[in-house]
């Protein structure tokens, strides 16, 4: 059965035709998720979420993309307003002075929630390095940074799943990447050796393809 | 400056998106700025780095666990919506309780006026539609609606026919004084023995319930044809309809108004208010066919029961040349309510019965009255065709007989002859038992004991006409009836709907009463 029978069937309700329609997606979806929470505890609830959230606006889909961009586009929302909230933190003015046990005047303290830069390089996985340097980023860079270099959408699918202009992907892209690379130069982990040549098709162990 | 506009490409640049312009451009900027080669080689490192991350497998459950999900996310689903619908009741309570209010009261209104409706609170008879299929019989088929203007010979060229088969088809007619004449209209044939009734039913003195269902009952039981006549007494005279719908008549019911039959072969039009009995009964015997088995009903209320039987019984075996009947049953009974009855069935010479007729219905006040006749006509020439060709066939053998020398031969062709006389004379005496049926008529008398406080004069009918002054009086007394019969109605139908009325306007009071007593902060934060 190929895809648009699939997508017509899940549409009027048939949920062992969403079964077999969330076969074909669920690696990329659980990978997004994955990358975007960095724990499968989050990726499992984000990206059953998201799937619930495809199946119940399914009928919605008329065409007008491909069934993976408006997969993108549903996912990626899911993925970004489950973060936003559950990365709301009791917010605190990190300008306004406080009052101590004795009355004086002073600058508030506030613990990074990140963790420090030491713990970051006791981890010997450089995997989990990047992978820690990823989660640092702002949501929406760590989305574009996903979606581009893990998940190897082009800039248009990328503006389609966002929904937002080309200009804007190209330029969050690469205040994405400059980001990225400050937080792992930091680190000191560039050597030598690792050299990207640029282009996706290149890099070893990208998961790049269009669906 | 330079360089944060080249920064500001260089991810295009990785990525292999530039245009040539701009390539050229960064290159040049490469090879002059050691810093932003440098940042170029950095973004490289990154990305092949963040591109050594494995892709993850999900759950091995992870599909299972999302359909169990959604089947229950559709169950909730459809539970919303009885819910959203249940709050959307709520919200717009009012409307809701005015439209259910107007529609039980429309409903019941309804449903209680209707024949159903009415014979099962034991106000009425309903009609009973027969419907048969007769294949047994070889005359041609009479098809539906073979001739729809057809007069009364057509109509009894349709009878004839209309029993050997076809569809038959039932036909209820509502009579038009306002709808309220439901006499039921049957045609009909039975399969098989193609027995067929016609019946001549009804008189309802009533005025204003008159012509309720209560026709057509008795003719129809038997499933046969049945011409249905309503005579409302008083108010408007219905006539039969003689209608060739498969040799069937349809009998309309009028009232008030007077007006005819839409549906009928010829229709009846009101023949004014007090005219009806004998003048009514002439017309229905003339629609009749000859051989037709007659049998009427009457029910007359009566001062003495005891002394009605017996004249009764005197005018049934009274001979005045066309020969005596005799009384087939008699019995009396007392009511519940103390009232004597007395119920006789007697059978009485055909020529005889519209006098018979009249002279019961001098005993007192007739109440109802009813015709039937029964066709006996396709019984009949059947058995006499089938004599016909069996008699042809006893005179072969006779022939036969005559010529044969043969001892052996003899005796067989007698033993065939023999049962050929047999069936002939089973068919002869079906025949006379056809022909007595026609010959007598039996009539069915209900005597009841009038109510000592009844100041109801019995009605006095005149059948010489009506004079031209006595006509504008009838007119007038037919029009006002008329709209009295109206105004009954209507209150009935009212009637009907006001108990519930009553409840829903108790209960509604009662919740608004309610609604009130709560504080007002709830009902104001809605």
């Amino acid at each position: 059965m190929d895809e648009s029978e699939l997508i017509h069937r899940c549409q009027r309700g048939d949920v062992d035709a969403f079964d077999n329609l969330v076969r074909l997606f669920e690696k990329k979806v659980y990978n997004l998720a994955y990358r975007m929470s960095g724990n499968h505890e989050d990726a499992s609830d984000l990206s059953q979420e998201a799937f619930l959230r495809v199946f119940q606006s399914l009928k919605d889909f008329r065409g007008q993309s491909s069934f993976s961009t408006w997969l993108y586009r549903v996912v990626s929302n899911v993925c970004l307003d489950e973060l936003r909230q559950r990365g709301r933190r009791p917010t605190v003015s990190l300008d306004e002075p406080v009052a101590g046990d004795k009355g004086e005047v002073m600058q508030r303290q506030v613990p990074d929630p990140a963790p420090p830069p030491d713990e970051l390089a006791e981890r010997t996985e450089i995997r989990e390095v990047v992978q820690a340097g990823i989660e640092q980023l702002t949501e929406e860079y760590r989305m574009v940074i996903v979606l581009r270099d893990l998940q190897g959408l082009s800039y248009q699918e990328i503006a389609e799943a966002l929904d937002c202009s080309l200009g804007t992907v190209k330029s969050r892209l690469n205040r994405a990447r400059f980001a990225l690379k400050e937080k792992l130069s930091a680190l000191e982990l560039f050597s030598p050796n690792v050299v990207y040549t640029g282009g996706r098709s290149v890099a070893k162990g990208g998961h790049g393809g269009a669906l | 400056m330079r360089c944060d506009d080249v920064r500001e490409l260089l991810s295009g640049y990785i990525d292999g998106t530039l245009d040539l312009d701009e390539r050229s451009w960064v290159e040049e900027h490469l090879r002059r700025c050691h810093e932003c080669a440098s940042e170029v080689a950095a973004l490289r490192t990154t990305l092949a780095l963040v591109q050594q991350l494995d892709e993850v497998e999900p759950p091995p459950d992870f599909r299972a666990k999302l359909r169990r999900r959604i089947l229950a996310e559709q169950r909730r689903e459809r539970r919303g919506f009885f819910a959203r619908f249940g709050r959307a009741l709520v919200t717009y309570r009012g409307a809701v309780a005015v439209a259910a209010t107007l529609a039980l009261a429309v409903g019941v209104g309804t449903a209680i006026q209707s024949p159903a409706a009415l014979a099962w609170l034991g106000l009425s008879k309903p009609t009973t539609v027969a419907v048969g299929q007769n294949s047994d019989m070889n005359q041609p088929t009479a098809p539906g609606l073979a001739d729809p203007k057809g007069k009364l010979p057509d109509g009894e060229k349709g009878l004839l026919s209309g029993t050997s088969g076809g569809n038959a088809q039932g036909v209820t007619d509502q009579g038009a004084g306002g709808g309220q004449t439901k006499d039921g209209i049957t045609v009909a044939d039975k399969a098989g023995n193609g027995e067929r009734q016609m019946g001549l039913t009804g008189v309802t003195p009533n005025a204003g319930s008159g012509g309720t269902a209560t026709t057509g009952g008795t003719g129809n039981q038997d499933g046969g044809q049945v011409v249905a006549t309503d005579v409302s007494r008083g108010t408007g005279t219905g006539i039969k309809a003689a209608a060739p719908t498969s040799g069937g008549t349809t009998g309309t019911g009028n009232e008030g108004a007077g007006s005819g039959p839409e549906t009928g072969g010829f229709g009846g039009t009101g023949l004014g208010g007090s005219l009806g009995g004998p003048a009514i009964d002439q017309d229905i015997m003339a629609v009749l066919p000859q051989k037709v088995g007659k049998r009427a009903s009457l029910q007359v209320e009566v001062r003495n029961v005891d002394e009605a039987v017996a004249k009764v019984s005197q005018l049934a075996e009274r001979d005045n040349g066309q020969g005596a009947g005799y009384v087939e049953s008699s019995n009396t009974y007392t009511d519940q309510t103390g009232l004597k009855h007395g119920t006789l069935t007697i059978k009485v010479p055909a020529e005889t019965l519209l006098d018979v007729l009249a002279q019961v219905e001098k005993l007192g006040t007739l109440k109802a009255k009813s015709i039937n006749g029964r066709d006996i006509v396709p019984d009949y020439t059947d058995a006499e065709a089938r004599l016909k060709v069996l008699k042809q066939q006893e005179s072969r053998y006779l022939e036969i007989v005559a010529k044969t020398k043969g001892v052996d031969e003899i005796i067989r062709l007698e033993n065939e002859l023999a049962a050929v006389r047999a069936k002939i004379e089973l068919l002869q005496g079906r025949i006379n038992a056809i022909k007595e049926t026609a010959a007598y008529s039996a009539i069915a008398i209900d005597l009841i004991q009038a109510p000592v406080t009844t100041g109801a004069a019995p009605a006095t009918n005149s059948s010489a006409g009506l004079s031209a002054g006595k006509e504008a009086g009838q007119a007038f007394m037919l029009t006002s009836r008329g709209l009295g019969v109206l105004a009954v109605r209507t209150a009935r139908s009212l009637g009907g709907a006001a108990p519930v009325l009553i409840i829903l306007a108790i209960l509604w009071v009662a919740y608004v009463i309610y609604t009130r007593m709560r504080p007002a902060r709830v009902r104001g934060r809605v």
